[in-house]
């Protein structure tokens, strides 16, 4: 299945895209999501164990099954107010 | 925006004006409200800042910014709540962000105003990044790749 991914601001800025697409076997989970990430964009590993991922606009774990029809987004350590 | 009548969720690009929220915050049953405004500092880690940028995927922030405020209302005895944040650039001394809580009594207000903020820096998925007086700029949180 395709999962389009958004990324935001240091995780967008290196690797150069707001979005990445990959394409993961039925049924894979954040962690799937993040190794596969990982292979193909090396510099983002340092931040796999201090980011979230969003699903739908909410936390979910890395272990929880995400769906073509996600709407999915990696969330790196926040800094707003 | 996200507005109720208990709560007004904004981000926005536009300056902060606090004027606009206080007739929102009015009641004749609120003995108190509590401001907290978040401002563009001029040092960070010890270097000079010159202007902040902030970046945010705006529909998870007012989302999760709801769920914040849902939670105020549901921990303490508040009556209104305000929670306005700008982004994109700032410059030195303008405000980022505006939280108001309105409550019978203060102790509410201050509980919740409290919570907001700290939970806007642990959990809602808006980012800033340092502009430094030299000109170079870095996002908080950014890992120096140089030092590992």
């Amino acid at each position: 299945m395709k999962i389009t991914v958004q990324l935001y601001a240091m995780l967008r800025d290196l690797v150069g895209s707001e979005t990445v697409t990959l394409d993961l076997p039925e049924g894979a989970t954040g962690n799937d999501l993040w190794d596969q990430l990982c292979q193909q964009y090396p510099s983002l590993a340092p931040y796999r164990s201090i980011s979230r991922i969003a699903r739908n606009h909410q936390f979910v774990t890395e272990t929880e099954p995400l769906a073509p029809e996600d709407e999915i987004a990696l969330i790196p350590p926040v800094s707003g107010g | 925006m996200i507005r109720t009548a208990q709560y007004w969720i904004e981000i926005t690009r536009n300056a902060l004006v606090l004027e606009n929220y206080l007739p929102f915050i009015q009641d004749p049953g609120f003995g108190a409200f509590v401001i907290f405004g978040g401002t563009v500092r001029n040092f960070a880690e010890g270097k000079s800042v010159q202007a902040l940028f902030y970046e945010c995927y705006e529909p998870m922030a007012e989302k999760e910014l709801e769920r914040i405020a849902q939670e105020c209302f549901a921990q303490w005895e508040v009556g209104r709540i305000v929670i306005v944040h700008r982004i994109g650039l700032l410059q030195l001394t303008e405000p980022s962000v505006y939280i108001i809580a309105a409550s019978a009594h203060r102790a509410d207000a201050f509980a919740a105003a409290r919570f907001i903020i700290e939970s806007i820096k642990q959990r809602v998925p808006i980012w800033k990044k340092e502009i430094f007086a030299d000109d170079s700029s870095q996002w908080k949180h950014e890992i120096d790749l140089g030092k590992q």
